[in-house]
Formats: structure tokens, sequence, C-alpha cells
């Protein structure tokens, strides 16, 4: 028999989850499956929920049972709508899946993205990605003297989750020559740009795959570091992703994240109208369902999806790293990004945007200003997956 | 002598004829040994899967996507009877399109099997055809993956006769997302 597959089913969420490989030679091999999907429906009203976005491989054998259970639920409770969500990452499902509305007028299918990640729409403004270059200049003079003391050594295998436009990714390769490096994001753009930089580059050992951090589609037990940077904090459940970092990590390796505590950016002159302006970035981001304070929460976070021997440290991008104009251009995007973009879709006023842009321009104003201190502080954790 | 079935419409006349595809893995497996094992068909399809996607654009999604179109493909063959002999396959590929030849030791009633089923797959009543397979009470129809590899992944299916006891499967599928 070819699967290797669990299904369960979550009778709160009404979700039934199907994940793995499923290509059985005969439909009895997945017959236990099957009659729970039916079950599940005795204990659903309005809305079951079918979630095969973890399924990786299916077969027809299975796909024709999946289908006769469907169409028995559909004869059977009239009245219950079945959602099935699969997903874009695979390429393959939402096409197999698609095809059942015609004949089940009960079933509809939805393409799983980034619908999960409410704020991420935010950070993939155009404007935004133009300085992402920047800041990972700017955090890679102190990261890459710091990743060692967390772990990484030359032949490992490595993911970058939630890589974003991919440059840490090239940056690890080249400075640590890992084996192999996986780097992985939900935003295609984002991807598409990091393949036309890799291949300027002539970068060659990195792979840059389409997924969705929450769900991961690599194996378990597969990589000997995995890093996410600056992206716990633009999700609103950050322990899913964590989770999925913890199976992909071999037991042994580490897991290595980085993240802000924005409210302490910091700046001389005009400090506190600096502090209010960055205090206001914290509660905005809440708004959001978004934690841009997470940074010092990390120890915790790691703590709770179960690595040990966690290490901790911060440190501190500020306008002298390097050409004091880099940290005004990150700042110039910030003032864009929070004060035009999520103020103003919070509802917020133009007396309270005005105010907190000030805040930005005096950060700003403290990076250029020749007797001036500007700073972002950044806070790095990492934890072993116990053997 | 090879006999290209030549009832498709142009553009797949032309893909397979067309000589710029370079070979990627090439082997031959007993037809007995796939036969008496069912798994075989998805540790190949995931085998070779991996070998040919490295450098594709997404490596992962390619790779599962050709595993998927592949096992169909071998699950067709294995319910395929086959004459004692060597099952040939071998993968090439010209920019985004990778060809599957497949070649089977198979009795003459095989030979027309497949025949009248790419013959089929791209009329118009198509689709109709293979959600009546999925929807069928019973056992699977082994029909149903060649109409899936040309509904779902719009691959292009080529049969060759190429002497009495062989038939020669030929699918080109254009996976790679470039963009």
């Amino acid at each position: 028999m070819s699967t290797s597959f669990e299904f369960d089913f979550n009778e709160n969420d009404q979700v039934f989850k199907l994940s793995g490989n499923m290509r059985p030679q005969s439909e009895s091999e997945i017959k236990g499956c099957l009659n729970a999907l039916r079950d599940s429906a005795q204990n659903a009203s309005g809305t079951l929920y079918v979630n095969v976005r973890r399924l990786l491989q299916t077969n027809n054998v299975a796909f024709k049972g999946i289908t006769a259970a469907l169409a028995e639920i559909g004869r059977e409770h009239p009245k219950l709508n079945i959602t099935i969500s699969t997903s874009s990452a695979l390429g393959w499902s939402a096409r197999k899946f698609g095809v059942l509305p015609d004949r089940l007028p009960n079933v509809n299918v939805e393409e799983y993205d980034k619908e999960f990640y409410p704020g991420q729409s935010f950070v993939e403004d155009d404007f935004f990605v133009s300085v992402l270059r920047t800041q990972t200049t700017m955090t890679w003079r102190h990261e890459k003297h710091i990743l060692p003391r967390h772990g990484i050594a030359k032949g490992m295998k490595v993911a970058d989750i939630c890589c974003g436009i991919g440059d840490f990714a090239i940056l690890l390769w080249k400075e640590f020559q890992p084996s192999q490096v996986v780097a992985l994001d939900h935003a295609k753009a984002s991807l598409d740009y990091a393949r036309k930089m890799a291949q300027e580059f002539k970068v060659s050992g990195v792979e840059y795959v389409f997924g969705d951090a929450a769900e991961i589609l690599l194996s378990e037990n597969e990589f000997d570091f995995v890093t996410c940077r600056h992206s716990l904090q633009v999700f609103d459940r950050p322990e899913l992703i964590l989770e999925e970092m913890f199976r992909i990590c071999k037991p042994g390796g580490r897991v290595y994240v980085t993240n802000e505590k924005n409210s302490h950016c910091l700046g001389e002159p005009r400090g506190e109208s600096i502090q209010w302006t960055y205090s206001e970035v914290a509660k905005l981001w809440d708004y959001f369902n978004m934690d841009i304070e997470i940074g010092p929460k990390g120890r915790r976070l790691l703590a709770d999806a179960g690595f040990d021997d966690i290490r901790m440290e911060s440190f501190m991008v500020t306008n002298l790293d390097g050409n004091p104009e880099e940290f005004a251009a990150i700042i110039r995007t910030w003032k864009h990004l929070f004060a035009e973009n999520m103020a103003r879709a919070r509802g917020d006023d133009e007396a309270f945007i005005e105010k907190f842009k000030q805040g930005f321009d005096d950060h700003i104003f403290a990076a250029l200003h020749p007797r001036g201190y500007a700073g972002w502080p950044i806070w790095v954790a990492s934890g072993r997956k116990p053997t | 002598m090879v006999e290209i079935m030549k009832n498709k419409k142009d553009s797949q006349v032309e893909s397979i004829t067309n000589n710029h595809f370079k070979p990627l893995l090439e082997f031959d497996l007993d037809a007995s040994h796939i036969d008496s094992h069912w798994e075989y068909c998805t540790h190949i399809a995931n085998f070779v899967a991996r070998m040919v996607s490295q450098n594709r654009t997404d490596p992962f999604m390619y790779s599962n996507l050709l595993s998927t179109s592949l096992n169909e493909l071998l699950e067709t063959v294995y319910r395929t009877d086959k004459e004692p002999g060597q099952l040939h396959f071998c993968i090439l590929r010209d920019g985004d399109t990778d060809r599957i030849e497949l070649s089977i030791p198979c009795p003459q009633k095989e030979q027309e099997f497949f025949t009248d089923l790419v013959d089929k797959v791209y009329a118009p009543d198509a689709t109709d055809i293979y959600l009546g397979f999925l929807f069928a009470e019973g056992e699977l129809d082994r029909r149903i993956g060649i109409y899936e590899l040309a509904l779902n992944y719009d691959a292009q299916i080529e049969v060759n006769l190429t002497n009495n006891k062989t038939v020669q499967l030929i699918v080109d599928v254009t996976l790679n997302e470039t963009h």
C-alpha cells in the first residue's frame, strides 16, 4: 500500500482534515478514513470543512472514494454545505477537486492562499518591498557574527521560512556554505524577485519554494538549521509557524528567529516624539492582530514550542552602522506603511496621523543629524529540537 | 517501423516530432517487478520527479506535480496486461516541457486499448467521460488516469506501435511555472 496519511475531525471547527500521501491500490485500504469522513457529517451542521491542504499526493482510487463519500453525505444531509479547502502550493489539488461542484451542488472548493495572514497585505506593498534589501543589508552586518553562536555551521541543510525577497538566504549561502538552502514564502511576487536575484548572482544552492509557513509541505526532521526572520510578528498565530519549524527541524538541529519590539526604537534628539510614535506603532499592529512587540517573547515562544537549550540576545541597528541614509530610508518606508496605509485603514483622523508621522520624521532627523543617534533594536532567539 | 498516431491537432503532431528534447533519465525495469509491487508506482514517480525537478522554478511544487502525473501513468501501466520483457522509461526535456516515454511489452489487445483510449481523450465529451468514471459505482475504470493527464495536466499524449509486442506512450507535460 502506498499510503501514509492521517485524518482527523475537529468537531468544534467542523473541519475534517486529511494529510499525507494517499495512493492506495484499492479503496478498502482507506475505508477507515472514508467512514470517518461520512461520520463527521453526522456531527456537523451548516458547513462541513474538508481540509486537504496538506494532502500532498493522492491517486484516482482515493479520489474516487472521497468523491463517493462526499456524494453520499450530500444525499443524506442535503442541507449541509461542504467546503473543500485546497492548497495553491500543491498545484494539482485545486484543479482535481475543482470538478466536484459540477456534480455535487452542496460542494464548493476554495484554493487557500494568504487569507490566513490578515495583516500580510500591508507588508506586501511594493513600496515596502523596495526597502527590504536595505533592511537585510543593515541587519546582516550583525547577524553574520551572531548566527554561528546559534549553531549554524558549514555543510548544513538550512530552511529559511518566510524568506520574503530571498536575500537573507543568498547571504547565508555565500557566508556559511550550507549544503542546501530551501527558502519558502507564500508571496509569489517576492519569490519571483528572489529567483531573479539568485540567477543574477549565480547562486545555485538556494531553492525558492511557494508555500504556507503555518502548513509547510516539507518533510519532518529534514533540516539542521531553520530560520524565520521578522515574520512571527507579522502573523496572528505565530505558534503555528513555530510548530511547523519544530516539525521540519532535525532532532538536535536548531531553529533561529529574529523579531522586533518596535516601541523600543529610539533616537536623539527629539527622543520624546520618537518614543510616542513607536508606542503607537505597537498599538496599531495589535489592532490588526499582529505583535510587533514579540521580540523579547522569543524565549517563551520557543520553550512553549518544545525547544531546549534556548539562546537569546539582542542587537541594535543604528545610523552609525553604515550610511545614515540607509537607516533613514527604512524609516521613510515605515512612515509610509504605518501612517499612510495602516493608520488610515484603522480609520485614524488626520490630526493623529500628522502627529504619528512626526515621530518618524524626528527619527529620520536624529539619524541624519551630525551628532544624532537613531536605533532599531532586534531580538534573536534560537532553540534546539530535543533529540 | 514507428507509426505515429496523427489524429491529434497540428501542434501535438509538431510537438511529438520535434527533436529538441534532451534525455534526463532513462532506465529499464522488468515488467514482472512492477506487477508484483503496487508501491513501485509511487516510489518511481517520486524518485524520478525529485531527480529532474532541481532546476525548475519551484522545485518542490514541480516535483509534486510531476510525481502526481507520472503516478497516474504508472498506475495505468500497472493495470495493463503485460508480456514478459522490459519496461523502458525515459524522461526528456525541452524548455518548460518534459516528455515521458514509456515502452510497455504487451499483447495486441492492450495496444489497441491505448490507441483507442488516446484517440478519445481529446474528444469534446472527454470531461463528461472522465466525470462518469469518477462517479461510477464499483471498481475504478483504468482509463481515468490517461483522461486525467489530458484534462487536468493538459498533457499531449501519443501512442507509438513500435512492433507487434510493444506499445510506447509519449506524454508531454508543461508544468513549470515560469513566473
